[in-house]
């Protein structure tokens, strides 16, 4: 969520897209809403010669000013430039670009600049004129903060309008106010009063405390994650038809939504285990893989939790109920929905840490090789996916069996009903899933998409066989396993052929292909890694 | 004038008798050899004995209590000294020495940081503190037995109470806090320290013996190995009580004074 009014999901993700992806993204055009006629100047690659000569250019001229040089603390030996933007001596607000330099090799260019400036930089009041008709409007105990800075401001709709800006600091708020340096109009003003991290403390599904990442404004705490590079919140619908309908109808979330608490300790459960398990995801990625967020480039995420309040089980029919009460699912752009759960099959589906990585993990696949959601692809979509549950649960949870364990099941801390799990990498064929490439179903049919939530484990048995070893039930073939100690390295293997060698299309033998060129390539050709996956694949009948 | 006096001597037969006796012998009091009265010394030397200041602290950080342990480790400071004595009886003298150390330098904080967002992931942080002082100035009430030894050598024992007017550099707080933090919050790097003095009067004791050469009726060479020592509890301000030794093995040497009468 922004901190505007309201967000729209997939705007929202297009945006973070562009806004972190800078480097990457040229030519993109200014929103609608930005203010003056401003130009993006992003360079990198191919587009890095004509962005460095626009900022060259303009440096001669005296249009550029260095600002600011800041070490790079993430990779050494490159350093980061602020370049301000000037017309006529006086700063242009909001103009800059970001040099990012490498010793004495430009690495990238982005930021953005205004063209078309056409204002006599002569004002017409005084600053202390100016600080009158800011303070004037700014209730009791105003007074300006430092000093008047004379610029020029990009207004929307409106050109340019040359202005003093200077911070107001009143008994309740701290304002930066821009007055127009002719007419004395109060051209801009807003609240500088940031909200600010906190760490809270919650309660989960199951009774176990967790600390959370929330921020404070002045009356309450929100369930919004602003520390991890990643934006994250999570937001407690009020379980009504209407509410869900209004988001299905809109896409619109709203800053509302956001669950709140008013001392920060957390007693609602699905929302504490949603909103940790999220971050919990994150980390993962980023500690195991270097991944940045879903999109590589910490895209928001939004986890939903009460869609549809428990209550409405008996009275919805059956497809909502296995949609928004007794589900979780990846809906776009990083939106997430963990449903209540019946209270009967399942409880609060949040409360799964593997069933939270799971729905993740889906945003990864489709912001990687976003293999399509039928058949194999689709079974190798949802493999993965249960793939990374149960690695996230081993790399936070001890092993064992019970609840928040880690184990080679999946969703056991959300169902109810026996065999008190979902799925099971181990023993696929204990809940009647396919251990074996033989015994696939469903390809081609409109049954599940072509069976893509019971094919999955064909892969997802291969992945168990080649880190704990076993016998395949149906082949008979024995696989060693590269062992428990070494299921980090059996978690790079697949995630990278998974993330970076797999393809829409991707079938289960082009999966097979992809994670013997990951071990080959983390571990060597001839490395027991890629060996125990070859065998794994061969145990479950792909070749 | 010759012949006058004989003549003299011969009509006057009393004078000549009484300038014949002796006049009664004046009697003579012995002279005492002067004594020593006043002793002073001045001294410098070092404090053989190594001072290790340690505080252990917790704190309240993310739910969770973190702890951070302070230690500042003085190796045989430079320290200063002086004394007076008089004699009261005999060899028995009564006096004060007085001992100065000044010591500042770095010391050194391990801390087990709470992580923000797990619970029971403690990260170890470590980091230098500089600027720590340690002052004592120790008064050494004594009492002195001295005994001469042959090769002019004078051999003393004292021993009696001490007080240390003692201050201590401390730490009270480490800077910490979210916006310390940086992803993935995997490690915490040391960012600084708030520091306190402690200011206060430490009692103990000393127990010694001094060896001086007297080269001179009034001044020698001295050397001088003491003990004098004490310590004191001390509990900052919301924090956990850390015990603060003054003194130490003072190895000393310098120069003598002595006044006599």
């Amino acid at each position: 969520m922004s901190t505007v009014g309201r967000v729209v999901p997939c705007a929202a993700g297009i945006a973070a897209l562009l806004l972190v992806g800078g480097a990457h993204v040229t030519g993109q055009s200014a929103p609608a809403t930005e203010n003056g006629r401003s130009r993006a100047v992003n360079g990198a690659a191919a587009t890095l010669a004509s962005a460095m000569a626009r900022v060259n250019t303009m440096m001669r001229a005296g249009e550029l000013d260095i600002a600011s040089v800041q070490d790079d603390t993430m990779i050494p030996g490159r350093a980061h430039e602020r370049l301000k933007q000037v017309f006529k001596g006086v700063p242009v607000f909001g103009g800059q670009v970001a040099r990012q330099m490498d010793g004495r090799s430009l690495v990238s260019v982005s930021g953005r600049l205004y063209d078309g400036i056409d204002v006599d930089v002569t004002p017409q009041i005084s600053p202390e004129r100016a600080a009158e008709i800011a303070v004037s409007g700014s209730g009791s105990g105003a007074n300006v903060h430092g000093e008047a800075i004379l610029g020029i401001l990009p207004v929307a709709g409106a050109g340019y309008r040359l202005v003093y800006k200077m911070q107001v600091r009143a008994d309740w708020d701290i304002r930066e106010i821009s007055v127009d340096a002719n007419t004395g109009e109060i051209v801009r003003s807003f609240s500088t009063i940031r909200t600010s991290w906190a760490i809270g403390q919650g309660t989960g599904v199951l009774g176990g405390l967790r600390k959370m990442s929330t921020d404070s404004t002045s009356s309450t705490f929100r369930a919004a994650d602003l520390l991890r590079p990643m934006p994250a919140y999570t937001l407690a619908f009020p379980g009504t038809v209407r509410r869900l309908n209004d988001f299905l109808n809109s896409g619109l979330l709203f800053n509302s939504d956001v669950a709140t608490d008013s001392d920060n300790v957390w007693t609602d459960g699905p929302t504490v285990d949603a909103h940790v398990y999220q971050g919990y995801v994150h980390d993962y990625y980023f500690k195991r893989y270097g991944r940045r967020g879903l999109d590589d480039h910490n895209l928001e995420i939004d986890g939903i939790v009460h869609p549809l309040a428990r209550s409405q089980a008996n009275s919805q029919p059956p497809d909502v109920v296995n949609t928004y009460i007794n589900n979780a699912f990846f809906c776009c752009d990083g939106v997430m929905f963990y449903g209540d759960g019946d209270g009967r099959i399942y409880t609060y589906l949040a409360g799964g840490l593997d069933v939270v990585a799971h729905e993740m993990s889906h945003g990864v696949t489709e912001f990687s090789s976003n293999l399509v959601y039928q058949d194999e692809p689709g079974a190798l979509n949802e493999a993965f996916s249960d793939i990374m549950g149960a690695a996230v649960e081993f790399f936070y949870q001890p092993a064992g069996s019970g609840p928040e364990k880690a184990d080679w099941l999946i969703a056991e801390d959300v169902v109810l009903v026996p065999p008190g799990y979902l799925r099971s990498l181990s023993n696929p064929n204990a809940v009647r899933d396919p251990d074996h490439y033989s015994l696939r179903r469903f390809i081609g049919t409109d049954d599940d998409n072509g069976g893509v939530h019971f094919n999955m484990t064909i892969a997802t048995h291969a992945f168990y066989l080649a880190v704990a070893g076993g016998q395949n039930r149906v082949s008979g073939v024995t696989v060693t396993g590269v062992g428990m100690n070494n299921l980090e390295r059996m978690e790079r293997i697949f995630y990278r052929g998974w993330v970076f060698l797999m393809g829409p299309n991707s079938q289960f033998a082009d999966a097979r292909t992809a994670t013997l060129q990951a071990a080959s390539d983390l571990y060597g050709a001839n490395s027991n890694e890629r060996n125990q996956v070859a065998a794994a694949w061969a145990a479950v009948g792909v070749n | 004038m010759l012949i006058a006096g004989l003549c003299l001597a011969a009509w006057c037969p009393a004078i000549l008798e009484a300038q014949i006796r002796r006049p009664p012998p004046i009697p003579v009091r012995p002279r005492r050899p002067p004594q020593d009265f006043l002793r002073l010394s001045l001294d410098v030397g070092v404090q053989a004995t190594e001072r290790i200041f340690e505080s252990n602290q917790t704190f309240p950080l993310y739910l969770e209590n973190g702890s951070f342990k302070f230690d500042r480790t003085i190796r045989k400071p430079i320290i200063f000294g002086g004394g007076l004595a008089v004699r009261v009886h005999r060899r028995l003298y009564a006096g004060m020495a007085i001992s100065v150390l000044n010591n500042t330098g770095n010391g050194a904080v391990t801390a087990q940081v709470p992580h923000p967002l797990l619970f029971n992931q403690m990260r170890t942080a470590t980091g230098e503190v500089q600027n720590i002082t340690r002052f004592e100035a120790g008064e050494h009430f004594q009492v002195a037995w001295t005994v001469p030894s042959a090769y002019k050598l004078e051999f003393t024992v004292f021993g009696g109470p001490s007080l240390f007017i003692t201050e201590q550099t401390y730490v009270t707080e480490l800077a910490l806090g979210l916006d310390r933090e940086i992803y993935p919050f995997d490690s915490f790097a040391f960012a600084g320290a708030g520091t306190d003095t402690f200011k206060g009067n430490i009692i103990g004791y000393n127990a010694g013996v001094d060896l001086t050469w007297r080269f001179s009726k009034n001044a020698g060479a001295g050397m001088l190995i003491r003990y004098a020592g004490g310590n004191k509890q001390f509990t900052p301000p919301g924090g956990t009580p850390f015990k603060v030794e003054a003194g130490g093995l003072h190895a000393m040497g310098g120069l003598r004074i002595i006044f006599q009468k």
